[in-house]
């Protein structure tokens, strides 16, 4: 035992070749992001083409670009409406499974909530599709860009759910108990106590299913109709036909985008944590 | 502003009296509690006292309201509570694990009640700064609850169950995480408040000595069971078993025969004793019960003594436990008090009688 006890525990760091395989792994995830974000300040006309010179022109172009404001738009709309109602929904079914006494069925639930995970995106997108288009072929209703925030929605619910519940397991059912002993009503609990509590779940759950709606693709190619482009969608139309370093620019944007709410979100949560 | 708190108690009323009539709680196939019955008193400083898995934490949700229970009802005051949820009972909890709000600051912890019940701001504000200054918080009251060491948040839990003036607090061993100072001095401070305030506290516990210190009266339990009420002398120098005789401080038991008239005892040996106090044996088998510290050491044999030898001393300041090896294998543990001199010369070894006085000793059933 004093043996055990003496000897260092494994450190990952000191094995041979630690050095050689983290560096390979952190190339492989960001050399080509840095590829991408070199080429689109490449003044050379083909996107796989040398390095000629430095030039805005991409970007002068990407911005004069209609289409790609009005996908990103549509997109935005998508992500909104799908990560509010799936967060709902994912919020509920989180209570449901968690702040309930044991019912039968429960185990039933949580993989049926959860399935979108674990079926593959190519069924669900199919089944979708079908689903979608003999509605409108019954009722005679027009979903337009409803199907896709419904499709979305779906796909979002899992990735809120987890968190969230997570979250829920975490929390022991104490602090609502607390509560209820202090005279706060159901609803008073879940407003003072369980919300608040859970809020930094919430976040993460939204963020989550925002983040897979922005990016979806294969589904919102199935399901989407005529005029209901979303981003992934319209660059991907835009490689289809022609190769340009606009692409470039317009990802190197998105990248932009994204790690300046990352930032932000980064900010807030330190100011949080300091003001405790 | 102490001054108006008592007052206060007094023009709402005394401390609620609670009923539990016959209560039994199954957890599935397994019984937690077997028709308990007792009467909590008002303004009583009530114990529940037993072994961890007793069933003691089960009771006291029930009187929370955090559990059904399976039969029985609950009365506070002559009305049944059962089917009340906890939102709608005038009694507060101080839980184990304090269950604070960590979101809020102390001052919000404190006042949850008070605004759950719909008070005004201003009365809010005015109780909650009464209720700090008396548990000497008064300046933390903008902290929040994880700047607080495991004292002051006890205290916080203690404020945030009082403000709204239950007539009933529980107390879930609620000293159980403090050190052993911090203790003794929160358990000065538990029966100071219990006396201003005019609320009938129900302790949960496993410390006996907690409860011997604390309580008006005591309930000890085991195995879902009532086994003894009373007050703590009730309970240490009459137990009505040999659980309860042995859960409560130290006891020597000696295992033997009670004569039909109830005065003589025969130990295994053939000794016979001389007895007083009966607790719940019938004559023939029975055990004889007794505290260390009513044993007596004497040079030579006499009336009511068993012959032995002296194992072992250990010293603890004010007194000393001597170990006696009697005859028949019987092992008893006699305290004596260091000032009384003599307990020094003792050897290993050394022949010695234990002298067992008629009128401390107490006869139990098997």
């Amino acid at each position: 035992m004093a043996d055990l006890a003496q000897r260092k525990p494994i450190d990952v760091r000191r094995q041979a070749g630690f050095g050689t395989i983290a560096i390979a792994c952190v190339a492989v995830l960001y050399l080509p992001i840095v590829v991408i974000i070199l080429y689109s300040f490449n003044s050379a006309s083909s996107l796989g083409a040398n390095f000629k010179g430095l030039t805005l022109e991409w970007y002068r172009l990407v911005f004069a670009d209609a289409a790609f404001f009005e996908a990103t738009w549509m997109s935005l709309v998508i992500a909104t409406c799908a990560t509010g109602i799936a967060t709902v929904l994912a919020t509920m079914a989180a209570l449901g499974t968690t702040r309930k006494r044991e019912w039968t069925g429960q185990r039933a639930a949580f993989i049926m909530i959860n399935s979108p995970l674990m079926v593959p995106e190519i069924i669900t997108a199919i089944s979708l599709l079908v689903f979608f288009s003999s509605l409108s072929t019954y009722t005679g209703i027009e979903f337009g860009i409803g199907k896709l925030i419904l499709s979305h929605t779906v796909f979002c619910i899992p990735f809120a759910y987890l968190p969230i519940r997570a979250r829920l397991e975490g929390m022991g059912l104490d602090l609502e108990q607390a509560a209820a002993d202090l005279y706060a009503r159901p609803r008073d609990t879940f407003r003072y106590v369980t919300l608040p509590l859970l809020a930094p779940g919430i976040g993460s759950g939204a963020a989550l299913a925002f983040i897979v709606s922005f990016d979806d693709f294969t589904i919102s190619q199935f399901v989407a109709g005529p005029g209901e482009t979303t981003l992934p969608l319209y660059i991907w139309s835009r490689i289809r036909r022609t190769l340009t370093p606009e692409l470039n620019a317009m990802c190197t944007l998105i990248l932009l985008v994204s790690i300046a709410l990352i930032v932000v979100g980064f900010v807030i949560a330190n100011r949080r944590k300091s003001e405790k | 502003m102490r001054q108006s708190v008592r007052q206060e108690a007094a023009q709402t009323g005394r401390g609620g009296a609670l009923s539990v009539e016959a209560v039994t709680k199954w957890f599935g196939t397994y019984r937690a509690l077997d028709a308990v019955s007792l009467e909590i008193r008002s303004n009583e400083f009530f114990t529940l006292l037993g072994p961890s898995g007793c069933g003691k934490t089960t009771l006291l949700r029930m009187i929370a309201g955090f559990e059904s229970s399976s039969e029985g009802r609950i009365l506070l005051d002559g009305n049944p509570i059962s089917s009340l949820p906890p939102y709608e009972r005038p009694i507060n909890t101080v839980f184990q694990s304090y269950a604070l709000f960590p979101h809020m600051t102390v001052a919000a912890n404190v006042g949850f009640g008070l605004k759950m019940q719909g008070r005004a701001e201003a009365e809010i504000a005015d109780t909650v700064r009464e209720m700090l200054r008396l548990v000497q918080l008064d300046h933390l009251a903008e902290r929040k609850v994880a700047q607080l060491s495991g004292g002051q948040q006890q205290r916080v839990a203690l404020a945030r169950a009082l403000a709204p003036r239950p007539k009933v607090l529980l107390l879930d061993e609620p000293l159980s995480a403090l050190d052993l100072k911090l203790r003794q001095a929160m358990q000065i401070e538990l029966k100071r408040l219990q006396r201003e305030l005019g609320i009938s506290f129900v302790f949960v516990t496993h410390d006996q000595e907690e409860a011997l210190t604390m309580s008006d009266r005591i309930a000890v339990m085991s195995e879902g069971r009532l086994l003894q009420v009373g007050s703590p002398e009730d309970i240490y120098e009459r137990p009505v078993n040999r659980f309860v005789a042995d859960f409560i401080g130290e006891t020597n038991f000696i295992e033997g025969t009670l004569d039909k008239t109830g005065s003589v005892f025969t130990t295994r040996t053939g000794a016979k004793l001389r007895v007083g106090k009966q607790g719940d044996a019938d004559a023939g088998e029975a055990t004889l019960a007794i505290r260390p510290e009513q044993l007596h050491l004497v040079k030579s044999a006499k009336q009511n003594t068993l012959p032995g030898a002296i194992e072992s001393v250990v010293y603890f300041g004010t007194d000393s436990h001597v170990y006696v090896r009697c005859d028949g294998g019987l092992n008893l543990v006699v305290r004596e008090q260091n000032s009384r001199g003599g307990v020094s010369a003792l050897r290993e070894g050394q022949p010695i009688h234990v002298e067992v006085p008629a009128d401390t000793s107490r006869i139990l059933k098997g």
